[in-house]
């Protein structure tokens, strides 16, 4: 079991989602963030003062698949994703110890498929 | 038939002081509704941790300052004066020598308006850092002395302004240089909030945490200004042509206002900045607040404009002299309610410098004002310090970090899981 957070553009959210979605991979959390990378942000003034320290809006995708559904996961994220430009994001994978389904109990792989 | 003659008359009387009665009572609620304007707009434009404790503070105005204004305020500021003070308590039974078709309770109602705009616009300058106790004998203070005495000078029948022909029609003066000049004192004596300026000068942004909240403030305040001046004519029946100039010349100046900010930042910044334009337009507002019953709609527009422009500009410096003030109360009250007294000196039709009425109205307007915002400034300073020395300013340390509405109130204004 893998764990997938992707931290991509808020316009690219649907096209992803509706992606992992024809892929028979559904299930996705989402959460607002805000974060900086090595992409160039715009200027922010505030009743003009410029900020110094801006951070980008950005969304975090998390998704929990099986080894072989990874790559494929991985694969939509990228082609529903990307531009081609810095500022697209990241992808980060880890390792999952075990799920749980809390309705039921069940664990492990059952729990997320 | 002389009788029924009587009758009519009589019957006409009534209906006369009753159409008067529904313009001021309508004209006093929207007024009043601009709380809600300052509250939405100052919590805006503060840190989410502090929202709930400046919408305190607005209710604060309301409910301290409403009650001090009734019990002195109002015969203080209306009372029998010698030019400069009266003192009376209560609303007063006797005719106020205002020539008012509405009862003195109504009158009074309205005046509640203008006493609590005024002490609002000195909350929002002390947003985010004020101990509450300390804030409300402030507003007591504020609604029971000061803003009476400066409301006596210009309104009363007998204030040493008012016989000297001195203009300000709903209180550009009296309300909004006023007010505004007190925040800039009071923000002094409190300091700025951790953080905004940094060891080497320069200045942290502190941006708030609703811009979106703050414009439905300002939407709400551009409404009820127009209660404010129009509701100045005190009275609708054979006001028509008056009321109509005050509202065109209102609205005129508030557009102008907002244009010209949107211009001014566009140039400066490169960008539009929005939360400005929201003062730009209540800039215009407060700018033509004296002079909207006596000037020509095109003036209104350069009165205006000029206001938009100005307060871009006081934003800036008074950031420079390392006054924190959250919300521009200085730069959209204190500088335009100056700008705007001045402007009827020098745009009234009659009378005014540019249309040949030579200067002395000009001089009437500008002693005035200066009297006005020197006695402002210098009173806050020092009740302040004097509020320092016994009660203390400021939260502590601890809860400003943390934020006043946790601290203080046990409450986030967003408590986030169900």
């Amino acid at each position: 079991m893998k764990k997938i957070e992707a931290i991509i553009r808020p316009s690219k959210l649907k096209a992803i989602q509706q992606g992992l979605k024809d892929v028979d991979i559904p299930c996705l959390t989402v959460l607002p963030a805000s974060g900086t990378g090595l992409q160039k942000s715009f200027t922010k003034i505030y009743r003009g003062t410029e900020q110094s320290l801006t951070l980008q809006q950005r969304t975090m995708i998390m998704c929990v698949v099986s080894d072989e559904n990874l790559d494929k996961c991985v694969n939509v994220i990228l082609k529903c994703g990307s531009d081609g430009e810095v500022g697209d994001g990241k992808i980060f994978i880890y390792n999952v110890e075990d799920a749980i389904r809390m309705s039921t109990g069940v664990r492990g792989h059952e729990a997320i498929h | 038939m002389m009788e029924e003659l009587t009758e009519i008359i009589k019957d006409q009387n009534n209906l006369s002081l009753a159409i008067d009665t529904v313009w001021v009572a309508l004209c006093a609620a929207l007024i009043f509704f601009m709380e809600g304007g300052f509250a939405l707009l100052e919590a805006g434009f503060v840190r989410s941790k502090n929202a709930m404790s400046i919408i305190a503070k607005v209710i604060i105005d309301v409910i301290f300052g409403g009650i001090a204004f009734f019990v002195i305020g109002f015969g203080i500021a209306y009372g029998a004066s010698n030019g400069w003070f009266a003192l009376d308590f209560g609303i007063m039974n006797s005719d106020l020598g205002l020539g008012l078709n509405v009862s003195n309770k109504l009158f009074w109602f309205i005046q509640l308006g203008f006493a609590i705009a005024a002490i609002s616009i000195v909350s929002g300058a002390l947003a985010e850092r004020m101990k509450l106790l300390s804030y409300t004998v402030y507003v007591i203070v504020f609604c029971a002395i000061i803003y009476p005495l400066v409301a006596n000078w210009v309104w009363n029948p007998n204030g040493w302004l008012a016989s000297r022909g001195f203009n300000d029609f709903a209180g550009s003066a009296a309300v909004h240089a006023m007010g505004g000049f007190a925040a800039l004192a009071a923000a002094i004596v409190l300091g700025p909030r951790i953080g905004k300026y940094r060891k080497d000068g320069t200045t942290n942004t502190i941006p708030g945490h609703n811009l979106p909240l703050a414009a439905i403030g300002g939407f709400i305040l551009w409404f009820g200004w127009f209660g404010f001046n129009p509701g100045s004519t005190l009275g609708a029946v054979g006001n028509w042509e008056l009321i109509g100039t005050v509202v065109v010349n209102t609205f005129l100046a508030s557009a102008a206002g907002g244009i010209s900010t949107m211009i001014y930042t566009f140039y400066s910044y490169g960008k539009v900045d929005i939360t400005m334009v929201i003062n730009g337009i209540l800039a215009g507002l407060v700018a033509i607040t004296a002079g909207c019953n006596v000037v020509e709609p095109l003036s209104a527009i350069i009165i205006g404009t000029v206001a938009g422009v100005l307060v871009d500009v006081a934003v800036i410096y008074v950031d420079k002299f390392k006054v924190d003030d959250p919300v521009g109360a200085v730069a959209v009250h204190g500088v335009n309610g100056f700008f705007g007294t001045l402007a009827v000196g020098l745009f009234a039709a009659d009378g005014g410098l540019f249309f040949g009425g030579g200067s002395s109205l000009f001089l009437t307007q500008l002693i005035g004002v200066l009297t006005i915002i020197v006695f402002s400034f210098v009173v806050t300073f020092v009740l302040m310090k004097l509020i320092d020395k016994t009660l203390g300013i400021r939260v502590s340390r601890e809860e400003e970090i943390a934020g006043i509405d946790a601290a203080s109130f046990g409450v986030e204004s967003y408590s986030t899981y169900e």
